[in-house]
C-alpha cells in the first residue's frame, strides 16, 4: 500500500512510461475503489479510504488508468495528456 | 488475491425478469470470449453504447457457471444505465470488461467465521460470494448474512435464503426493514441493530459489507468500536 508519505499524493509523476498522468480530486472520491482495482500499481486507499496516487504508477499502461478514470463513480480522477497538455477525463 | 487479467466481453441477453418495481435480473450468455474466469464478489464495467463511463455492475452468479453472467440492476435511478437496462430484449448483445474488483473472500481461511452485511441491492456480490462458499468451496465455517431494506415491496430472494438456511447447517440469515408495514413481525431498524444482537464470533469473524456509503461507514465505525481488526473488514461501496 506503499509508505504513509505517500499516502498524501495526489498527482502522479511527469510519466516517463506512456503519456498519461493522473490527479485525485480527494473531495470528490467516496473509496469506491474501482480505481484501484483497475489499476493497481497507480491507486490506493488510504485509512480514510480516499484514493492516493502511488509512486509505482508509472508501472501502469495508458489504457488501464483512462479506464480506472472511466470507472471511478464520481469522476474523482483526472487524466491529463502530457504531450499535448490536453485534460483527457473527464472531458 | 491475484489480479485476473481484465478482458473484453460480449455476451447475448438470454433471460430478463422484473424481480419487483425496482430490481431486474438479468441472464447473458457470454458470446466471445465464451468463459469468464472470476472471483465471487468480483464485478464487470459495463459499456454504455454513447457513454464514456464505464459503469460497475457486480456479478450475483456462482464463479462456478463461467458460461453466463448474472446481474441484479436497480432501475429507479433512471439514468443512462437504468434506462440502457430497462430497454434490453432477449437476443440483444452488451459489451463489458472483467473481471475488476478484489473484494472477495480471503482463501486463507483465518477468518474463523464469515458474516455479510447487506443493504439493498449491496446483495448481489454477496449473493455470488455465499453461494459459492457453501456449494463450491464447501466451507464449513459459520455463515450469517445480514440484509437490510427499507420496505417490504422492495424485498426479493428472501425466500431463496430461507432455503439456503434450511439446507446449510452453517449458514443463517436474518432480514432487517428499517421503514416495515404495520404487520412486519422480523426485525425493524437497521443492520448495525442486527450486529448488536449477534457479537458472535466478532473477534475472529471476517465481514463482507456491501452497500451504500453511509451504511458502510457506519457499520465500518461500528465494528471498530468492537475491536474488529481491520484487516477482517472488507467493503464494496455501491454510489
Amino acid at each position: 500500500m506503499g509508505d504513509s508519505r505517500s499516502e498524501n499524493y495526489i498527482s502522479s509523476d511527469k510519466p516517463t512510461n506512456g503519456r498519461y498522468q493522473v490527479r485525485v480530486i480527494p473531495d470528490k472520491c467516496i473509496g469506491a475503489a474501482s480505481c484501484v482495482a483497475v489499476a493497481m500499481k497507480t491507486f490506493a486507499l488510504n485509512k480514510k479510504q480516499i484514493a492516493y496516487v502511488l509512486p509505482t504508477a508509472d508501472d501502469d499502461n495508458d489504457d488501464d488508468k483512462l479506464l480506472a478514470a472511466q470507472s471511478c463513480p464520481t469522476a474523482a480522477i483526472e487524466i491529463i495528456d502530457t504531450v499535448t497538455g490536453e485534460k483527457v477525463w473527464p472531458r | 488475491m491475484t489480479q485476473m487479467s481484465i478482458a473484453v466481453y460480449t455476451a447475448k441477453l438470454s433471460e430478463k425478469e422484473e424481480v419487483n418495481n425496482k430490481f431486474i435480473w438479468f441472464h447473458f450468455e457470454l458470446i466471445n470470449p465464451n468463459l469468464l474466469d472470476f472471483a465471487a464478489g468480483q464485478y464487470i464495467l459495463l459499456d454504455i453504447p454513447g457513454v464514456e463511463a464505464k459503469k460497475q455492475y457486480s456479478i450475483a452468479s456462482e464463479p462456478q457457471m463461467n458460461h453466463a453472467i448474472e446481474l441484479l440492476v436497480d432501475i429507479t435511478p433512471g439514468g443512462e444505465a437504468s434506462t440502457y437496462f430497462s430497454q434490453l430484449e432477449i437476443g440483444d448483445d452488451i459489451t463489458f470488461r472483467a473481471p475488476v474488483g478484489v473484494f472477495t473472500v480471503s482463501k486463507e481461511k483465518t477468518e474463523e467465521a464469515l458474516v455479510f452485511v447487506a443493504t439493498g441491492s449491496g446483495i448481489t456480490p454477496l449473493r455470488s460470494m455465499i453461494l459459492d462458499q457453501l456449494h463450491t468451496q464447501k466451507d464449513t465455517r459459520p455463515v450469517k448474512l445480514f440484509w437490510g431494506m427499507r420496505h417490504a415491496h422492495e424485498m426479493f430472494w428472501e425466500e431463496d435464503f430461507y432455503g439456503i438456511d434450511q439446507d446449510y447447517d452453517n449458514f443463517s440469515f436474518e432480514m432487517i426493514l428499517s421503514k416495515p408495514p404495520e404487520d412486519w413481525h422480523l426485525s425493524t431498524g437497521y443492520v448495525t441493530d442486527l450486529l448488536e444482537g449477534y457479537q458472535k464470533n466478532f473477534d475472529s469473524a471476517g465481514f463482507y459489507i456491501c452497500g451504500g456509503s453511509k451504511m458502510i461507514d457506519s457499520v465500518r465505525e461500528y465494528l471498530k468500536s468492537k475491536s474488529v481488526p481491520e484487516e477482517h473488514i472488507h467493503t464494496e461501496k455501491f454510489f
